[in-house]
């Protein structure tokens, strides 16, 4: 931690200000209860989370909240591992990463021209970029707005023939415009690869990114702070576990071993322990699994097997919490 | 006064005793041609900048560049040498970024051998000034690899995959970038190159021309037709004949060359002659400049030479050699330099110029950083 803590400084949550990246970002804390309010309308970019005491949400461009994250400005942010691995150059140190989000899936790739139809891996692309510096006296030219995971990625793959030209849009017109010969750029479907005659090379995805919940190391976690995290990194795991959970409850009564065996054959818990003869059985078990057990249990003899799903579940155990309090 | 300001004066008043002139050249540098000659790698290590234009450029993170782009701007058509001390800049782990560095410069001599040696046993005698006694001395010569490479045929993919494990520092088991890379790429193609076989170039060109017209494909990306056809036709022909085993083994009984000079000069005769394979000019030109090293008075039979030891071949061209102190636990050199006779043309020099130099770590052999 770079900063004395402020015991009274609040949270900052950094928060994509626009676009699909917003919208998602927005649902998803609005299913986990953390509704954002902007106190003086629309544009503003400062705002509360309501009920939430303690907690400020900044409102920033997605490259703008890795910044934050890494000076120590904002505490948690919502933006993409690409933007993360790139612009950081120790990203694990800097910055945790709590949580996939499950949506901003893209990814970072090596796309060359189609017509180059003898290359389908890095390895030929060594080769013929080693040809050519060889054979023109002439760098592969790689346009790129991710210089860093560039670099690294291939220099994992022992290419050093090349040079980056830094794009910062339409990379993907660089080599139908004469300005690079390749390019590393963000796709989602590759169509737009594609329609600039562009491949992705069968070992060409450098990184599978989507949007994160990401932990700064270098922000001051005064008391107010972490109190204001625990808040919300405990209803978004509450929201998670209550997505991901089937509550199962079944009037049947079963010995000890044969509930331990539930466990093990289909993860299932028995949160309220034992149940005492006579009242119902209450079981969480992932949703994966759930007809599978309620087959299982009707072969036991089961009746009146009811399954719901928990809106929340919140669990003294909160893998998000547990990941932020090992750093900071 | 500190130690490095010390060692600038001693180690530039000695190169000026030797007709070296002080250069000073610039510490902000264009950017672009670190990165060209360099490679894209030495980006994250140097510190950049842009001017108002968006031009690229960088604080001098070594001085030869600066010195050669210094000379050829000044048009001087006779030979020239350059002595430099003073700091240099690039992102270390763990070690300031600003350092001091020392170094000379020969440009346009032709009498390779006797340049050689001077640079080299300069060097050392800097380096002794500056209190390093004994210094591990190793030294390679790529010139000769070469040699051997161009009277062996061995064909320019191969040639390009040994030499860069050589220079990854994989010693004999460099030998085995000469086979042909993994095939697995290839089924997809195995048509296509069935197709290509035993054609010549211009059927070849024009049958990837078709081929791509029939998927059509437009041709962008700066490789034109014939580029793919050509690389398809070297890799079939790579595929009919591999670098057959005897060749493979001489040049792993060379790359194990190592010993003192004149017994690997020896042991490297020795391997030609049972090829039938005539490099003497290249041994004859390694004999002569260790006689010249031994004339200024360097101890031979310290120099380890290694057929195995090459650095960044993009630079240099002929013999290199590095200087390290036993006591530095890092493995890292507190000097090194060689010959590199097509840097000054690729930056711009009117007519290709033969160019040696080394340069020396102040930071590491007095032990302050700046």
């Amino acid at each position: 931690m770079s900063q004395m803590p402020d015991n009274d400084a609040p949270l900052v949550l950094a928060v994509p200000s626009k676009g699909r990246l917003q919208e998602n970002a927005t649902a998803f804390f609005g299913r986990a209860g953390l509704k954002f309010v902007k106190s003086r309308g629309e544009r503003d970019y400062r705002g509360a989370i309501a009920g939430v005491d303690g907690a400020e949400v900044a409102f920033l461009s997605a490259s703008e909240i890795v910044a934050q994250l890494s000076s120590g400005a904002a505490h948690i942010g919502i933006t993409g591992e690409d933007l993360v691995r790139e612009q950081l150059s120790d990203a694990d140190a800097a910055v945790e990463m709590l949580t996939p989000l499950g949506f901003g899936q893209a990814n970072v790739v090596v796309a060359v021209p189609q017509a180059w139809i003898d290359v389908r891996n890095m390895a030929d692309l060594d080769d013929v970029a080693s040809a050519m510096r060889a054979r023109h006296g002439k760098k592969l030219r790689v346009a790129t707005k991710y210089v860093h995971l560039t670099r690294r990625f291939f220099a994992q793959h022992g290419l050093a023939d090349y040079r980056i030209v830094e794009s910062l849009g339409a990379t993907e017109g660089a080599p139908a415009a004469g300005t690079a010969e390749i390019v590393v750029d963000i796709t989602t479907t590759g169509a737009t690869l594609s329609a600039n005659a562009l491949k992705v090379l069968d070992d060409g995805v450098m990184l599978a990114s989507e949007a994160n919940l990401v932990a700064s190391m270098q922000a001051p976690w005064g008391a107010r702070a972490k109190a204001a995290a625990k808040t919300i990194l405990s209803r978004i795991a509450a929201e998670e576990e209550g997505r991901t959970l089937r509550e199962v409850r079944a009037r049947l009564d079963l010995a000890p071993d044969a509930l331990t065996a539930l466990e093990e054959r289909f993860g299932a818990r028995l949160p309220f322990g034992a149940p005492a003869s006579g009242t119902p059985l209450t079981l969480h078990c992932p949703d994966k699994a759930v007809f599978a057990l309620v087959e299982h249990l009707d072969g036991l003899g089961a009746d009146d097997v009811t399954v719901s799903a928990p809106a929340y579940v919140f669990r003294r155990a909160n893998r998000l919490l547990e990941r932020l309090n090992a750093r900071i | 006064m500190p130690a490095s300001r010390a060692s600038i004066e001693t180690v530039i008043a000695l190169f000026a005793g030797e007709g070296y002139e002080h250069a000073e050249p610039a510490i902000l540098q264009p950017a672009d041609v670190f990165l060209d000659l360099s490679g894209e790698d030495i980006r994250r290590r140097i510190f950049m900048t842009q001017d108002a234009d968006g031009r690229d450029w960088c604080l001098r993170p070594e001085y030869t560049i600066p010195v050669a782009l210094d000379h050829i701007a000044s048009g001087r058509a006779e030979p020239a040498a350059y002595a430099y001390a003073g700091p240099v800049f690039r992102m270390r782990s763990g070690e300031p970024g600003e350092f001091l560095q020392a170094g000379l410069e020969s440009f346009g001599r032709d009498d390779f051998t006797a340049t050689d040696a001077e640079i080299m046993a300069l060097t050392i005698e800097a380096t002794a000034m500056l209190g390093l006694a004994e210094p591990r001395i190793v030294m390679g010569d790529v010139a000769v690899l070469g040699a051997l490479l161009d009277g062996l045929a061995v064909p320019q993919g191969a040639r390009r995959r040994l030499v860069r494990a050589v220079v990854q520092g994989k010693g004999t088991d460099a030998v085995d970038a000469l086979d042909p890379p993994a095939a697995d790429g290839d089924a997809a193609h195995a048509g296509l190159l069935k197709a290509l076989e035993g054609q010549d170039p211009k059927a070849a060109r024009a049958f990837v021309e078709d081929v791509l017209s029939i998927a059509g494909i437009s041709t962008v990306g700066g490789r034109s037709a014939a580029d793919i056809a050509e690389r398809f036709l070297a890799r079939a022909a790579e595929r009919e004949n591999p670098v057959n085993g005897d060749v493979k083994a001489l040049l792993a009984q060379v790359l194990a060359v190592s010993g003192d000079p004149d017994a690997a000069s020896a042991s490297l005769r020795g391997l030609a002659d049972q090829a039938s394979l005539d490099i003497g000019r290249q041994l004859d030109a390694f004999d002569e400049r260790t006689g010249f090293l031994a004339a200024r008075g360097v101890d031979i039979g310290a120099i380890r030479f290694s057929a195995g030891f090459a650095r960044n071949l993009d630079y240099y061209t002929g013999f290199i050699f590095e200087l390290h102190d036993t006591a530095r636990g890092d493995g890292k050199p507190v000097a090194g330099g060689g010959r590199y006779d097509n840097v000054l043309g690729r930056l711009g020099a009117r007519q290709p110029l033969p160019a040696v130099g080394a340069s020396l770590w102040l930071d590491r052999l007095t032990g302050d950083a700046a």
